[in-house]
């Protein structure tokens, strides 16, 4: 089309006028299209964000108010409620310290094993390393559920059903993978003059690891961390078959109990939900721009 | 550029990196856990699905692939199957639609980079919360006198309340409608990233030739991001066969096992009818289908690598 306007335009003599109206109706029909598109791109990020701004919401209402019709959009009435109702149940508050002990257990050991692995994988050049990556890469393509019996049988024959630390290991297995990748990748984008700089200057080759390269390669860390933190956190899968009790159980089994009652309580449901989605909060105020970097990260695949 | 840059080193100071077999060390520690936490866990679900296992879990004698057999007879699993793909179909299109379109929105280059990076952070929200506070926020939405029923009854369309998770028509879509809902922030950024890296010049060689908007879209932007467009869809495909948590708090296989997907199905042999051998022979089977997927998707992901 742009061509053939071009071509057809010397054939017809323009006036000053038509030209400015032309130019103006060009412009004019721009502006529509970036109206619309600006328009279509709040909506559906509004529609994006409405199921968590309307469980906020949720949380600071009573269920008559949650469930009238048509339903008020803020709360009539705020009221605490649901949130004294938490705190006078000890097993919400139990499941929640679960949450934040194994979440903390799972991002130690992940980035722990996936530093020390990631950093084999990008500065050696191993014999078998390539396959080994694409069989960690892999593991992001594995459903969980297939591993749920043998889990099941294993801790339960190790004694470890219903602990924390089974939980851990559970988790650990399916997020370290990731966190290889992560941390090869990380690692790849630092030259490895640095680390041999200090080692021909002396270091042995761990002190390099730890004064020269473990500094340099903090902002992956802490993506890293974030991934393996929230991956455990908001697991739910493994959290649900591999425990039983409060005395294991973490956060997203209690909320996934609600479900199973006769009448589902849903302003405290929702409180219990806010209050589990305050690490996320915290990350996603002050360390948004690692959140993002992990998430592309992980699939790099190079 | 790196290497070079070694090359130099090593020319330079006539140092040598010691052994490449110390690289081992490193990776060992991942590698024994992998083994023991993945790798033999899998083992022993394959060696279940073809011995006697008893209800406790106690594996016994060689059962003649009975159970393998009975995989291609079962009308249930087979059901359960057609159940999965639908769901996952659903999914993917869905996210794959609008995590599309939201991407290409945000790439436009006359918004305000503040605005942008503000609608694209909101936007990822989704991808970021558990499954369990989704499966509760959609929850409340969904509700018979949810805000969707009350919408849609203030605009007239509906006179009676959808029961979207309790009517067998709608449960399915309804969950894959949340299973997206959750992906769409992914495919966003994902995409977004391909597009940012389309080099600038091939936008500008299209204005000097005179090409529009809609050709230079049919014929760079979208011929450029379709390899993306495709791994992606296979990951999430890939996902929505294996997703168990949403299906599981939602409806647990309800209303009258219309949304009894594989996986679901997996859990309800192995932990409700004890059945353990054939659960793993299910789970085993899942495992080969998804590697297949996965060996689609490392060949195909080797060649959309917009990141590079």
């Amino acid at each position: 089309m742009g061509l053939m306007d071009t071509v057809a335009a010397p054939a017809e003599p323009r006036t000053e006028a038509s030209a400015r109206r032309l130019r103006w109706t060009a412009r004019g029909s721009e502006a529509v299209v970036r109206v619309i598109s600006l328009l279509v791109l709040v909506v559906l990020v509004a529609a994006l964000l409405l199921p968590i701004l309307w469980m906020a919401l949720a949380a600071f209402k009573n269920d008559i108010e949650l469930f009238h019709s048509p339903p008020p959009l803020l709360p009539p009435h705020p009221t605490l409620q649901a949130f004294q109702y938490l705190l006078g149940e000890p097993r919400y508050l139990k499941m929640l310290g679960n949450s934040y002990l194994i979440s903390t257990l799972v991002m130690l050991l992940s980035t722990g094993l996936a530093f020390l692995a990631g950093y084999g994988f990008s500065r050696y050049r191993l014999w078998g390393g390539e396959a080994l990556l694409l069989v960690t890469l892999f593991s992001q393509m594995f459903p969980q559920v297939s591993l749920i019996i043998p889990y099941y049988n294993i801790l339960n024959r190790l004694g470890l059903y219903d602990t924390y630390w089974g939980l851990v290991l559970a988790d650990t297995s399916f997020i370290v993978p990731f966190c290889i990748w992560m941390f090869k990748n990380y690692l790849d984008s630092i030259p490895p003059e640095l680390e041999e700089a200090a080692m021909v200057d002396g270091a042995s080759r761990l002190t390099a690891l730890w004064r020269v390269v473990l500094p340099l390669t903090l902002p992956g860390f802490v993506a890293t961390a974030i991934y393996a933190f929230l991956g455990a956190w908001n697991e739910y899968t493994f959290a649900v078959i591999l425990t039983k009790t409060e005395a294991a159980s973490p956060i997203t089994v209690g909320i996934g109990e609600f479900f199973g009652l006769f009448t589902v309580k849903w302003s405290q449901m929702s409180a219990l939900a806010l209050v589990a989605s305050v690490p996320l909060m915290i990350i996603f105020v002050f360390l948004q721009r690692y959140l993002m970097e992990g998430m592309v990260a992980g699939a790099v695949n190079r | 550029m790196v290497n070079s840059n070694r090359m130099g080193l090593k020319r330079l100071t006539g140092w040598r990196p010691r052994g490449q077999s110390v690289g081992y060390l490193y990776v060992l520690p991942a590698i024994l856990f992998l083994l023991v936490f993945t790798v033999y866990p899998l083992a022993q679900a394959a060696v279940m699905s073809v011995t006697q296992v008893s209800t406790t879990g106690k594996i016994g004698a060689w059962n003649n692939l009975a159970n393998w057999l009975r995989l291609f007879q079962d009308g249930v699993f087979l059901h359960a199957v057609g159940l999965s793909l639908q769901f996952a179909v659903m999914g993917t299109v869905g996210s794959i639609v609008f995590g599309l379109i939201l991407a290409q929105l945000l790439n436009l280059r006359w918004l305000p980079p503040g605005l942008t990076n503000l609608l694209r952070g909101l936007a990822v929200l989704p991808w970021m919360f558990a499954t369990a506070v989704a499966a509760l926020m959609w929850g409340l939405l969904l509700h018979r006198d949810g805000l969707i029923n009350a919408w849609l009854n203030l605009v007239k369309l509906t006179h009676v309340p959808i029961l979207f998770v309790g009517n067998p028509n709608t449960a399915l879509a309804s969950l894959a409608a949340v299973f997206a809902w959750r992906v769409i922030p992914f495919i966003m950024v994902m995409v977004l990233a391909g597009l940012k890296s389309i080099p600038q010049d091939l936008y500008e060689a299209a204005a000097v030739d005179g090409a529009n908007t809609w050709q230079v879209y049919w014929r760079i932007t979208l011929p450029l991001v379709m390899p993306l467009i495709l791994t992606l869809s296979i990951l999430t495909f890939v996902w929505g066969v294996g997703q168990y948590d949403l299906i599981r708090i939602i409806t647990g296989g309800g209303p009258i096992d219309t949304t009894q997907v594989v996986s679901f199905y997996i859990y309800r042999i192995g932990f409700l009818t004890l059945d353990w051998g054939y659960g793993a022979t299910i789970s085993i089977a899942v495992f080969l289908v998804n590697t297949v997927c996965a060996v689609i998707y490392l060949y195909l992901s080797r060649r959309a690598r917009p990141w590079d």
